[in-house]
């Protein structure tokens, strides 16, 4: 029989547990530096803390969701279906860092702007992303045959994706609430708001690899399980 | 109980122990997904590794 995919070790690599071992010590160190050994902003206080964590969320946020588009035109180009795999594995990692992005930033806008929402464009952008992010999930869930969801949704991943320069361009297109980029961030901190990006880069590598890897074994499952289909010769034609 | 305390479960935004409320709830926040989604993530590996052993088993 024609395998599409692999078979995959059931042992997790090696690389793969340092890189999750990687992620957890940067966790850590951010903490500890954001947290404890960075100072007090000048105006925001210890709200300033928020930063740290809230930045990088959304980067890796918008970094996930290239990599679903780049996953998703690989996938349409290519047909194979292992891109397929790891676009729904940048999507739910993605949707993961968006949600903390939302849901945390409203936190920080309580004490700082006095509501938990303002129907601003960078905040509206996010939410819209994070939306579509859920629409992408329940696109894949309606399509029973796996090749028809996987193309259907892959161009629902281009349509997100191309907002992402969007969002991120959004707080020097528009007027908004929302701090812009190019805020000065004073030294002593910028090492804390360094350190937490790296520390959330690694978690998001270390998790967009592992879900990856369980969609390979889930593939792998459900090809032993079930014939392939027919006249296609194992392979996706697109 | 200490002023700190009192601001900090008021979530009192003006002052440094209600400002230390919203920080703790934000980390908070962002360590329970995180270790939250990589039990998940666990979990279902579990459960797939067992199905992968009875399928080769069959």
């Amino acid at each position: 029989m024609n395998r599409r995919f692999s078979a995959v070790n059931l042992r997790r690599p090696v690389w793969l547990s340092a890189l999750g071992g990687l992620a957890l010590l940067g966790f850590l160190l951010g903490a500890w530096y954001g947290l404890v050994v960075s100072p007090a902003e000048a105006t925001q206080g210890e709200l300033y803390r928020i930063t740290y964590i809230h930045a990088a969320a959304a980067t890796m946020g918008l970094v996930g969701v290239i990599v679903l588009g780049v996953c998703a035109v690989l996938y349409l180009w290519l047909g194979k279906p292992i891109y397929d795999l790891y676009a729904v594995a940048a999507a739910e990692v993605s949707t993961l860092f968006l949600a903390l992005t939302v849901f945390g930033g409203m936190i920080y806008s309580k004490p700082t702007l006095n509501a938990f929402w303002a129907w601003d464009a960078r905040l509206t952008l996010s939410g819209i992303m994070l939306v579509l992010m859920v629409g992408y999930f329940v696109v894949r869930a309606l399509i029973d045959d796996p090749v028809r969801a996987g193309r259907v949704s892959a161009v629902v991943a281009l349509i997100i994706a191309a907002g992402a320069p969007l969002n991120r361009m959004a707080t020097t297109l528009f007027r908004t609430v929302h701090p812009a980029r190019s805020a000065s961030i004073p030294p002593d901190l910028q090492v804390a708001l360094l350190i937490n990006m790296v520390a959330a880069l690694l978690v998001f590598a270390y998790l967009f690899f592992e879900r990856g890897r369980l969609g390979r074994l889930e593939a792998q499952l459900e090809e032993e399980t079930s014939p392939a289909p027919q006249g296609t010769g194992g392979v996706i034609r697109v | 109980m200490s002023e700190f305390m009192t601001n900090f479960w008021a979530f009192n935004a003006n002052t440094s122990g209600g400002q230390w409320a919203y920080v703790t709830v934000s980390w908070a926040l962002l360590a329970l997904t995180y270790a939250g989604y990589v039990l998940f993530l666990n979990r279902k590996f579990r459960r797939l590794k067992e199905g992968t052993v009875q399928s080769t088993e069959k």
